[in-house]
């Protein structure tokens, strides 16, 4: 078995709101393996991007983790994420892990040059030496395909969209981190430029070797990118699967619904199905498997008792019907 | 016999002394039932089209027809025929519906209006009518919520609802699903094919997502937009799976798919420039050119190339294209 | 109109949704209490306005609590009955002005063309000539001894600027999709204005009619404070401008009728503007019907 950079046990989150406290993660486990690219995939409200924020611990003050254990493992040596002081935790970030935010086009500072901005980045992080985080500044635009001589003097209001989008790969880059997280970093990208993102993610993946969480509603950039792909709903992990299996043999209902709704441009045409209902109100969940309103193979033990994620070679499944679930999309081809 | 044609429709504005040409020179003619999906990336005039068919905005230049007729220069009960039978359904299910408005208040508003029912209680059952024609149930209970207490694919039901209020022949749809989860989008979807089918309702969808143009169109006609110029305009079929125009190729080859077998073993089609032109200051000739990896120079740098028919239910607009291979 | 049937038949949710926030119904209560003072417990308290020449500019006592006047008046008194006017001319200028503000703020952007030129050149125009002077002028020529005269007046040289936030709301949503499609259904302006724009401005409008309120206070007392407005009866502003006239700041115990109408008008003001933070969400459904 690979290594494991970051094992993830038991995640709870809860924070506040007007209607009462809302558990926005109920129990996630998973092991995050050395140089793989992870896709975390749902739709809104299923906790992915609080998922993301929480292993970084930047979830808002409302927010407040309240169980689990975040461990970072860095070759022998074992750190748990949760029981890091604040410093710690600032000097962890960018350092060790890094976040890349959907908003972040915005993130820039209108008033600085972009060099400005790798100096700053750097300088906080206790990297003082001017010339070395310029050389590695321009090796790294050039890495993600940008004339460093250009825009390095440029202020971000010069540059186009994505053209920013791959400054700040480059800046995320900066570091060295082991574990990037981006945050649906192809949405509200034209489509041209999202392949251009895209293939850069590859070609900075293979020359830099880190480990990659991406998060996202879309299947197609986990089709695209994914070594494994982690299906969420109402707050859990409810399917981890290599992405093959993912798309052509998954074993969640809610995983299979969402293959099945998705139309491909060189696939064939038959009709596509919804999942018919939606998305659990966090505050008045249903009992038992929180899919089951909307599970065509629900039945009353999934009225009753919520499933554990079972592992069977690998391939985690949190189901109580998943051999029927995988025998029916190993019909369908 | 078309139901609606833009003829030469263009659309500028000014912004500091430049003039934008948002549309520019489109012409597509759509008959009775049938559905256009209108494709292309953010800048390329799509959406501005879609809301100029819909009345909503005037061309700057060209003509919209209805029926044959220009709408411009119709007065009178020839126009409100004109406007009761062409409706727009938004994007956003967020800002589509009036937040201090119930669905019954905005759905009967049309309804008592043009007079289509004799009273409130009619206008009740109307409006129970038409929402349990876009699968919105239980329909009566819909009524008397406001727009916040539903979720967005149930508010973009209730748009088409309200487009269907006034019995329209055509529905401009500007990315109605796009705002929707992933889950949902293909009954919203099949609930729009069947209002096609049963109703005979014409459609013209506006889209980025090219899958979905595919899904929705398969037996209609995708017309692929850039930079305010129609590129292309052909049967789905014949589009997928022959794209003729450098810019539709380089889309379909591009676009990620939801099938790891597919999406990482497709051929791409390199660009010759990331640079996305800006629409305040246009390559000459043909736009796509300084991208374009078969460009001629000397030609397509100098001419604007025009829509030609290709047979087979095919048109583009490229000086390579049309050429004998 | 449905939104004051959505304001009617729940008083009891509004004023939920105006507990929400703790400053805003504060303001809401003070308010309340003041405006409610000003007009009732003159019934209360007698008005004895006799002159008392030995006891002028008393400090406050157990039968003066806010000391006296120049004349030996209490000064108490005077504020209890000195509230009517100032609140009647107030509430009247905020209605008139919002009044013009809307009508001709909605008809400049709705209609657009030559009518929104007019509109906004006349707005303009009223916004740049100052106003005192022009009340000075106008004083000369009309006998402002009626408070509805008062309140007309400060009405029409104070619309300009709520005519232009007006206007830039009603274009704003004029933008919004649910009023092109109501467009779209071929319903006509004057359903998108009154049915489906103004119903969505009702909190702002309200808003800006508690703020136009406070600048006809200030208004008001400016004006009869530089004396250009006859002092007819014996209300707060008038109190301020004798008080000062009279020097009641030099001595210690007669600052008190100085300050007394200051502080009510001040506290009052202060009310008002707290209590905007809680109309802010009065109309938004999202408050009104369960989830």
């Amino acid at each position: 078995m690979a290594d494991t950079v970051l094992s993830v046990r038991d995640l709870t989150l809860e924070y506040h709101s007007r209607r009462g406290p809302v558990k926005a993660l109920r129990g996630v486990s998973f092991d995050l393996y050395k140089g793989e690219t992870l896709a975390l995939i749902g739709e809104s409200g299923c906790g992915k991007s609080t998922l993301g924020f929480a292993l970084i611990r930047l979830t808002p003050n409302s927010a407040k983790i309240t169980g689990g254990s975040i461990c970072f493992v860095d070759g022998s040596d074992q750190r748990d994420i949760m029981a890091m002081s604040d410093r710690e935790v600032r000097r962890f970030r960018w350092t060790e892990m890094a976040m890349m935010l959907q908003a972040a086009l915005n993130a820039f500072n209108p008033v600085l040059r972009i060099s400005d901005h790798f100096l700053d980045t750097a300088r906080a992080h206790g990297m003082t030496d001017k010339a070395e985080v310029m050389a590695r500044a321009r090796r790294l635009l050039t890495a993600v395909q940008l004339d460093a001589n250009r825009v390095l003097p440029s202020y971000p209001h010069e540059l186009s969209g994505g053209m920013r989008q791959r400054v700040l790969l480059a800046l995320g880059l900066l570091l060295e981190p082991k574990i990037i997280i981006l945050d649906e970093p192809t949405t509200a990208l034209d489509i041209l430029t999202q392949r251009t993102i895209i293939e850069l993610l590859r070609r900075l993946k293979q020359e830099f070797n880190f480990t990659m969480i991406f998060i996202s509603h879309d299947l197609s950039l986990a089709a695209e990118l994914a070594d494994r792909v982690a299906t969420m709903y109402a707050g859990q992990i409810v399917e981890l699967s290599d992405v093959y299996s993912a798309f052509e043999k998954p074993r969640h209902p809610y995983t299979l619904g969402l293959t099945r709704a998705v139309p491909t441009l060189h696939g064939g045409t038959e009709a596509l199905v919804s999942i018919p209902g939606s998305p659990p109100d966090f505050i008045n969940m249903p009992s038992g498997c929180k899919f089951h309103p909307r599970c065509p193979y629900a039945d009353d033990d999934c009225r009753q008792e919520e499933p554990k994620l079972i592992d069977d070679k690998g391939h985690l499944t949190a189901c109580l019907h998943w051999r029927q679930v995988t025998a029916q999309s190993k019909a369908r081809g | 016999m078309s139901l609606l044609e833009l003829k030469h429709i263009s659309r500028h504005f000014r912004q500091m002394r430049k003039v934008v040409k948002a549309v520019e020179d489109v012409s597509l003619s759509i008959a009775p039932k049938e559905i256009v999906c209108l494709v292309g990336e953010s800048g390329c005039g799509k959406t501005t089209t879609g809301k100029m068919a819909a009345g909503l905005l005037d061309p700057t230049e060209g003509q919209l027809l209805f029926d044959g007729k220009d709408v411009a220069a119709m007065k009178g009960e020839e126009f409100n025929r004109y406007r009761r039978a062409v409706q727009m359904v938004h994007q956003d299910p967020f800002s589509s519906l009036n937040p201090v408005r119930t669905i019954y208040q905005t759905m009967s508003a049309p309804l008592l209006y043009h007079k289509l029912v004799a009273d409130e209680r009619s206008a009740r059952r109307r409006a129970v009518e038409l929402l349990e024609l876009v699968d919105l149930t239980p329909a009566e209970e819909m009524l008397d919520k406001f727009p916040h207490q539903l979720s967005g694919g149930q508010r973009q039901r209730v748009s088409v609802a309200r487009a269907l209020t006034v019995n329209p022949s055509f529905i401009v749809a500007d990315e109605a699903v796009s705002m929707v989860d992933v889950s949902i989008r293909a009954s919203l979807l099949n609930m729009l094919g069947r209002l096609n089918r049963e109703l005979g309702v014409s459609f013209l969808f506006i889209t980025h997502d090219l899958a979905l143009a595919k899904y929705f169109a398969w037996e209609g006609r995708i017309g692929v937009m850039y930079t305010g110029r129609l590129v292309e305009l052909s049967r789905t079929p014949a589009l997928i799976e022959r794209p003729l125009h450098p810019y539709t190729q380089a889309l379909m080859s591009a676009i990620p798919e939801a099938d790891p077998r597919i999406t990482r073993t497709k051929e791409r089609v390199a660009l010759r420039s990331e640079d996305v032109p800006n629409l305040m200051n246009l390559p000459a000739g043909c736009h796509f050119h300084p991208r374009c990896p078969v460009w001629l120079e000397g030609k397509c740098d100098k001419l604007q190339p025009l829509l030609t028919d290709m047979g087979r239910g095919q048109q583009v607009a490229c000086h390579v294209a049309v050429m004998p291979s | 109109m449905n939104t004051l049937a959505l304001l009617g038949s729940s008083l009891r949710q509004s004023l939920r949704i105006m507990t929400r926030n703790k400053v805003g119904f504060a303001g809401l209560c003070l308010t309340l209490f003041i405006i409610l003072g000003a007009y009732v417990a003159p019934s209360f308290v007698p008005a004895d306005l006799e002159a008392h020449v030995e006891e002028i500019y008393e400090g406050p006592s157990a039968k003066h609590l806010l000391g006296t006047d120049y004349q030996g008046r209490d000064t108490f008194t005077q504020i209890v009955h000195g509230g009517r006017d100032v609140i009647y001319v107030a509430a009247l200028a905020a209605l008139l002005t919002l009044a013009i503000a809307v009508t001709l703020g909605s008809l400049a952007a709705v209609l657009g063309g030559w009518a929104d030129n007019l509109i906004n050149a006349a707005g303009e125009l009223v916004l740049t000539i100052p106003h005192f002077p022009l009340l000075l002028v106008l004083a000369g020529f009309i006998r402002l001894t009626s408070p509805s005269a008062l309140a007309l007046i400060i009405a029409s040289i104070g619309w300009g600027s709520l005519m232009r936030t007006i206007r830039a709301q009603v274009l704003s949503l004029k933008e919004r999709d649910y009023v092109q499609a109501a467009r779209a259904l071929g319903l006509p302006t004057s359903h998108l204005l009154f049915r489906e724009i103004m119903p969505n401005m009702m909190s702002f409008i309200l808003v800006q009619f508690v703020m136009s309120m406070t600048g006809a206070i200030y208004n008001q007392t400016g004006l009869i404070f530089l004396g250009i407005i006859p002092m007819v009866t014996n209300n707060w502003g008038v109190m301020i401008n004798l008080a000062w006239g009279q020097g009641a700041i030099f001595s210690k115990t007669s600052t008190w009728y100085l300050m007394s109408p200051i502080a009510i008008i001040v506290l009052l003001q202060f009310s008002l503007i707290s209590m905007t933070r809680s109309l802010d969400e009065l109309f938004n459904p999202r408050l009104r019907v369960g989830e």
